[in-house]
């Protein structure tokens, strides 16, 4: 039964992952690591480095994104545009005045994405807010009020069979032993 | 070898490669020599790509790979990773089994000492 349930469609679509920085603690580089992970799909059993198979991310709240130490100050982002004298640079605080957090996040993502032409199909799944507001939140999946990530659909008992169960093909029975042994 | 089994190697080559038997036959030696590097390597990238697997089903349910594995080996389970990355794609409740054997054996390194934080030094110092 499982078996046929991964081959599925639902085990290969693209979920939408959703961060605020307002509630997570984690400093800048160690969220954009999490995200680099998820918008390559190495965090699915089904990987494989010849597709694409990535998720989309949505981060809100960009502008409380939180670094350590000094670096708001002192980290310089530079800029060349390959004439010669035209190395330009601004901190990061300048960066998140001007750009707003949003682009200091997809730089920092920008780098922990392997450098290939996914790169940047890839990058553009990350949607990026300064406030809380966003416009996909029908995108992101909710049975019974949890979210639903696809790092479990197909892949964990209890999520693949609330999926079922909404889609009406498992019986009720099998609910009940599913989630009793996990 | 001759001509026409140079020719029928490089079918699908690039431009003039597929055509002209004096670069067909640069790049049909070359393409030989890939195939037979590439034939040990493929042994290598399957195995890595079988343990990226493995390590991102095991991490659905909170281990990581090489706690995993070491809880495997302590029960002598001898499953193979060709073997274990199928089940984490195709079979989540046989492998969420296989996690939880491991993790009974090998509940994890609770004693991590972390290295002591370097403390900035005052300037009088």
């Amino acid at each position: 039964m499982s078996q046929q349930l991964a081959r599925t469609r639902l085990a290969y679509a693209r979920t939408w992952h959703h961060l605020s920085f307002a509630t997570d603690p984690r400093p800048l580089g160690r969220i954009a690591s999490s995200i680099a992970l998820h918008l390559m799909g190495k965090h699915k059993p089904i990987y494989d480095p010849s597709t694409d198979c990535g998720d989309y991310v949505i981060a809100t709240s960009c502008a409380d994104i939180n670094t350590t130490g000094k670096k708001r100050y002192q980290k310089l982002y530079y800029t060349h545009s390959t004439r010669p004298g035209s190395l330009k640079s601004m901190s990061m605080d300048n960066m998140f005045k001007k750009w707003g957090g949003g682009e200091v996040l997809k730089k920092a993502v920008r780098g922990m994405l392997p450098k290939n032409r996914l790169r940047d199909k890839r990058l553009a799944r990350l949607k990026v807010f300064e406030g809380e507001d966003h416009p996909y939140r029908k995108n992101v999946v909710k049975i019974d009020g949890k979210t639903v990530n696809n790092d479990k659909i197909g892949h964990s008992g209890e999520t693949l069979d609330a999926v079922l169960q909404m889609k009406n093909e498992l019986p009720p029975e099998k609910v009940g032993v599913a989630q009793a042994s996990t | 070898m001759n001509k026409a089994k140079v020719l029928k190697l490089a079918k699908g080559f690039r431009g003039r490669a597929k055509n002209c038997i004096r670069i067909a036959r640069e790049r049909v030696e070359k393409a030989l020599q890939y195939s037979y590097r590439d034939r040990r390597n493929k042994k290598r990238d399957m195995r890595s790509l079988w343990i990226q697997r493995i390590n991102a089903g095991t991490r659905i349910h909170s281990v990581n790979y090489g706690n995993f594995m070491h809880g495997l080996m302590k029960e002598n389970i001898q499953l193979n990773r060709k073997v274990l990355s199928e089940l984490s794609m195709h079979e989540p409740h046989s492998f969420k089994a296989l996690v939880d054997i491991s993790r009974n054996a090998f509940p994890g390194n609770k004693n991590v000492v972390h290295a002591p934080r370097k403390v900035a030094l005052p300037l009088s110092v």
